[in-house]
């Protein structure tokens, strides 16, 4: 059972449904893609009661506008995109309702590059192999396996659970910095050893800029050119956060949306703990990366999972 | 993710050990294992790092693989791929044959003569990545990639024979076109072909490809 919620005024630059990913078929060639901010993602949900893994909206850097078709409970994480119900500012980490005939819109980026908007009961969306995640690049999941477009009408579950229209914020101690530069933590790998300690040097000394040339697939960064190996590697598969070299020099940021094989060399990996921040970036942000043993990567991981389940604070 | 690698060389038997290891490691369901991707001489295996530790997966795999039979023979089905050579389905039939200095017909003949191997689904849901071309075909990569190539074109790159399951960008050359469907998301299976299963062309003709489609809904 789902209904009528929302209907798209205005698409933005980027808007599409999402949920934690398609796992499981990579082995196929099936990118998992899922939302680039799958803790924002967790939280939105949370928010409103849903479980985390419910279909949310992702939305990139600002322009989106949506008309309320249905009262509806509503909730803002990641990106500070300012949102407004009507002329009032809807905060984000907080949750609130929304009424019927309002209209909710996100006029301009101040902090992050993705933001999550979830609906109690979670948005309607295709299933295919066992994610509700927009595909782009295969055009299934999500909404038709497209982007937004002006006129789409979006459904959303029945809400189970909570019962009392509560307010809920997120801890402040929570939030991911979205502080520019940002400081990325990363491990090196096995190919890591082809670049030589001079060219590893100089990746971690660097600071780049994120390429305007940059999708859910990856981030090009702009910096310095480091000296990829000669020999030609053998593809192999491609965790989300690899740092690929291309043979021009130049670094890829591994994302959501990448393919599940590839053959650059791979100088570095980011530790899961940082990839909400990566997701966070946009074109023109500065980072700089940080070299981390894997049981400093893993402590991060467990602390951050442990923030997340004492995190919901109640607000009266 | 923990990346288990053999000798680095594109050979069948590394290859298939690849794949049992794989296969032993989704048997295991080891909980905080979330997923496995072979290549053709790696398996990379997806973990949770909040269920199971780096050291425990280390220890896991090492456990599989000490326990894995290298004689015993991981079955390998054999498909047949029917195929139109040449023409429009082929746009690239001609220089491959120039490159390798034969005529239409001497490639065509080395093509379906071959058999070859699925070392690994990647690129785009479905592609396989044949191994098992025959040397004297190997042709680089176009200079400039296409931006569409239609579904179920088979087509060389470099040492590599491969078949483009959705209609896709695609640097290969492209000899022919096969009405099979290779990759279809509403199947349970949804790829025709799996990592290890052997495969031969056989040409066929356009009526054939024709009535070959409509049997199979691609047309």
């Amino acid at each position: 059972m789902s209904e009528l919620v929302l209907r798209v005024l205005k698409p933005g630059l980027l808007s599409t449904l999402q949920d934690l990913g398609r796992t499981g078929y990579q082995h196929l060639g099936v990118s998992p893609c899922g939302a680039m901010d799958a803790l924002a993602l967790r939280l939105a949900n949370r928010l409103v009661g849903n479980p985390d893994n419910s279909v949310s909206l992702e939305l990139t850097l600002a322009g989106t506008a949506l008309e309320v078709l249905r009262d509806c409970e509503v909730a803002m994480a990641g990106a500070d995109l300012t949102a407004h119900l009507d002329s009032k500012p809807l905060a984000c980490w907080e949750n609130c309702t929304a009424r019927t005939g309002q209209r909710l819109v996100f006029s301009q980026r101040k902090r992050g590059a993705r933001a999550y908007l979830s609906i109690a009961g979670g948005f309607a969306a295709e299933n295919v192999l066992g994610s509700r995640s927009t595909d782009l690049r295969n055009g299934w999941g999500g909404l038709q396996g497209r982007r937004l477009q002006r006129g789409d009408e979006l459904c959303a579950h029945q809400p189970g659970g909570r019962e009392s229209r509560l307010l809920w914020a997120v801890r402040p101690e929570v939030l991911v910095e979205y502080q520019n530069p940002f400081l990325l933590r990363v491990l090196k790998c096995q190919q890591s050893e082809l670049f030589g300690n001079e060219t590893r040097r100089r990746f971690l000394a660097a600071e780049f800029t994120i390429s305007a040339d940059s999708n859910r697939m990856g981030y090009r960064l702009e910096g310095p050119r480091l000296r990829a190996p000669e020999q030609e590697l053998i593809s192999e598969a491609t965790p989300i956060g690899a740092i690929q070299i291309l043979p021009n020099g130049e670094a890829l940021l591994l994302m959501a949306d990448r393919q599940t094989v590839g053959g650059y060399p791979k100088i570095a990996v980011l530790i899961s703990a940082d990839l909400p921040k990566a997701a966070q970036l946009c074109p023109g942000h500065r980072v700089r990366f940080q070299s981390v043993s894997l049981e400093e990567a893993h402590q991060a991981l467990a602390k951050q999972e442990e923030r997340l389940e004492l995190d919901l604070l109640w607000r009266s | 993710m923990v990346i288990v690698q053999f000798d680095p060389v594109i050979a069948s038997e590394i290859n298939a050990a690849v794949h049992r290891v794989t296969d032993a490691v989704n048997t295991a369901h080891i909980p905080g294992i979330v997923e496995c991707t072979p290549s053709y001489h790696s398996l990379g295996i997806h973990y949770n790092p909040l269920q199971i530790g780096y050291s425990e997966v280390v220890r896991r795999i090492r456990e599989i693989m000490e326990a894995d039979q290298p004689l015993r023979r991981r079955s390998s089905r054999r498909v047949e791929v029917p195929l139109v050579y040449g023409g429009d389905f082929g746009p690239d039939l001609k220089s491959v044959a120039d490159a390798a200095g034969l005529s239409i017909e001497a490639v065509v003949a080395l093509h379906s003569e071959a058999v070859y191997r699925v070392f690994l689904l990647g690129f785009t849901p479905g592609f396989p990545y044949l191994g098992g071309l025959p040397e004297k075909l190997a042709t680089p990569r176009l200079a400039k990639p296409r931006a569409s190539v239609p579904a179920g074109s088979v087509a060389i790159g470099g040492q590599q024979c491969g078949i483009y399951p959705v209609r896709s960008p695609g640097g290969w050359n492209i000899v022919g076109r096969t009405p099979l469907r290779l990759f279809d998301v509403q199947q349970v299976a949804p790829c025709l072909l799996s990592p290890g299963d052997e495969v031969m062309f056989r040409r066929i003709c356009e009526q054939e490809f024709v009535e070959i489609a409509s049997q199979v809904g691609v047309l």
